[in-house]
């Protein structure tokens, strides 16, 4: 019962760092139903930038504001260049970009950081403490907090603000959108930045973890947010962080009480299973089809 | 009703020249081609080429997002390798085994992601089906050999004569890429065919038009394993090696990418697809340092420039007519693209 508490808070831990993942892929799934395949790798970019500047200067605040930016930066930039040129054409070219530009950032990655597995420093607490004959590590306890409090900003940004209002329009009705006078290519650059900070700050929190970064990571990041959002109900905000929590949850027991080589497969048995269940994802609205 | 239109177009003495030609070019590439490393690239792109074209079933006339087909080359891959290493089976029985398991395996995972789950939720189900079989190949160390794979594969042997030069291979590759193209053009334009694209369009008016939709599906689906699985006991042979880094995601997600950048729903564009696709990274071998920056920035680029694939959406008319239509309208693509780049605040939804 104490080993099933520990998986039980390791699982939270896992599962908000997928959250984090999944909040640009949800948001941004949302709108453009784009599958948005070079999330994991722009933040896996993202996290051997921190990893420099933490080496650099040592300081580890300094480091994750700059982290953020890049992401913010980084994902305009790739929006621009790479998916708005291909937004509007049809379903299958943006998918073969977004591949292309996950290909590019993990060649930037290879050619400045090499391809080797680098060891990254624990940027939180790593005491562990102890309830009874549950022991908990600080470091689950501390990214449940920060990425709840990330969590709890991002909803309400989307909920209470200008921009996170016109999101929310922009997600219900692209055309209706730009009729009534919003920037909708500006709100779509705005949260493809968005999204990129927060999965950046996800996988330095991943990175961090595991106490290393390497190029893997990124594709696996991707994979994580995709099923996170779906288990979730894709497009929906509240889906990706219950969805990435769940699937945390379902990895760290199945690893723990079944086998840790099938960690994944598990999962993905989970994901299949409830999608047979219920195919629009657990807290997905069931889109009627039209005629 | 008319019969269904030939695809290759109205035959002229010209066009007869033209396939002759290619015809023989295609039969004598291995005498003209001395080098075997330019014979084991060819040799890769005809392999992916069949994968690639059965995938286009799927994805490409049927519409459906499935990026998990790596599993079922692993699994006609694996199961030559175990029983030629182990029984010592010749190519033809362990041949048609691995074509029956990958298909069995297709029809078993197909009922299970195409009844219920569309869209891109099929997408995340077939990827998941494909993890799943990776792990199981991975850890499965007494059947599969774990992650040491399954080295020593013998080369195929079909009653005395066994294949060793990649020029033999060439021949063996090529009967069976003929066959899947045969195969899967027949399928194109029967009936059947013609539901499997119904279902594309519109799904539900081809459910009111009579069509059994999810087992059409299955069944499209099915076929397409099977080629793929017929694809993995080659690979098995050919490389002499198995193991599960060969299956993985990404690998899934090159096979779609070559049926989109070739265009979908189309024979030809798959075959071209997986050639670029093979050919990009043995072009840039040389600065393998810039060599996935290289790759991805051509992927960007040719689907800013050609969205809908190199021979997708061309028209009708003579193949070369077809090809110098699509190369005219990448080039008018491009500038278009390139203008947009630059005054894209205009760009409507």
């Amino acid at each position: 019962m104490e080993y099933f508490f520990t998986q039980l808070i390791n699982g939270l831990a896992i599962g908000s760092i997928y959250a984090l993942l999944s909040v640009g892929y949800s948001v941004i799934y949302s709108i453009l139903k784009l599958i948005n395949f070079a999330h994991g790798d722009l933040c896996m970019v993202g996290v051997f930038i921190c990893l420099t500047i933490i080496t650099l200067t040592g300081n580890v605040f300094l480091a994750l504001i700059a982290t953020c930016l890049f992401g913010a930066l980084a994902g305009l930039l790739v929006e621009r260049l790479a998916y708005r040129p291909v937004r509007n054409v049809n379903r299958a070219a943006p998918f073969v970009s977004a591949v292309g530009t996950a290909m590019i950032m993990r060649g930037i990655a290879q050619l400045f950081w090499g391809s080797k597995m680098m060891p990254f420093p624990h940027i939180l607490p790593t005491r562990m403490f102890h309830f009874g004959e549950v022991s908990i590590s600080g470091m689950s306890i501390s990214i449940l907090i920060f990425a709840s409090l990330i969590m709890v900003i991002v909803s309400v940004f989307v909920q209470k603000t200008r921009i996170g209002l016109s999101i929310r329009c922009v997600s219900q009705n692209i055309s209706a959108s730009y009729l009534m006078g919003i920037p909708v290519n500006n709100v779509i650059a705005f949260v493809y930045a968005f999204g990129a900070a927060v999965g950046v700050l996800g996988e330095v929190f991943f990175a961090t973890y595991y106490s290393s970064v390497f190029i893997g990571m990124g594709f696996m990041g991707t994979v994580k947010a995709f099923t996170a959002s779906l288990l979730g109900g894709l497009g929906n905000l509240y889906g990706a962080f219950l969805g990435g929590i769940i699937l945390g949850i379902v990895e760290a027991l199945g690893s723990g009480f079944i086998s840790s080589g099938y960690r994944d497969a598990i999962a993905y048995a989970v994901l299949i299973l409830v999608l047979i269940i219920k195919p629009s994802g657990i807290f997905g609205m069931k889109s009627s089809e039209k005629v | 009703m008319t019969k269904a239109k030939n695809p290759i177009g109205k035959r002229s003495a010209r066009g007869y020249a033209f396939y002759a030609v290619l015809s023989i070019l295609v039969l004598l590439l291995p005498v003209i081609v001395a080098s075997g490393y330019y014979m084991r690239v060819i040799n890769t792109i005809l392999l992916y080429s069949i994968i690639a074209i059965s995938l286009n079933l799927v994805g490409g006339y049927g519409g459906l997002l499935a990026m998990g087909h790596a599993c079922y080359v692993g699994i006609g891959a694996y199961t030559t390798a175990i029983v030629s290493v182990s029984f010592g089976w010749t190519f033809i029985p362990s041949f048609l085994l691995s074509v029956f398991l990958a298909t069995l395996y297709g029809f078993i995972t197909g009922s299970i992601c195409l009844g219920r789950i569309k869209g891109d939720y099929l997408m995340i189900a077939t990827m998941g089906v494909s993890e799943i079989t990776r792990i199981f190949f991975l850890n499965a160390v007494p059947i599969t050999g774990g992650p040491m794979g399954m080295p020593q594969v013998p080369p195929a042997r079909i009653f005395s004569f066994t294949f060793r030069t990649s020029q033999q291979y060439y021949y063996l590759f090529l009967f069976l890429l003929l066959f899947t193209i045969y195969i899967i053009h027949r399928i194109v334009v029967t009936k059947f065919g013609r539901s499997v694209i119904a279902i594309r369009d519109d799904e539900t008016a081809a459910k009111a038009m009579g069509i059994k939709t999810t087992w059409t599906k299955i069944i499209t689906f099915t076929i397409s394993t099977m080629f793929a699985g017929m694809a993995g006991a080659l690979l098995a042979h050919y490389t002499r090696f198995v193991g599960p880094m060969q299956f993985n995601l990404d690998e899934g997600l090159l096979y779609f990418q070559m049926i989109i950048i070739g265009g979908l729903g189309s024979i030809g564009g798959s075959i071209l697809g997986a050639a670029i696709l093979v050919l990009i990274p043995e072009f840039f071998r040389e600065i393998y340092r810039y060599r996935m920056i290289v790759i991805g920035l051509v992927m960007v680029l040719m689907m800013i420039i050609r969205p809908q694939g190199l021979l997708g959406n061309v028209g009708e008319g003579h193949v070369i007519v077809r090809f110098s239509n699509s190369f005219k309208a990448g080039v008018r693509n491009l500038f278009a693209g390139i203008r947009n780049l630059f005054k894209a605040k205009r760009t409507r939804q």
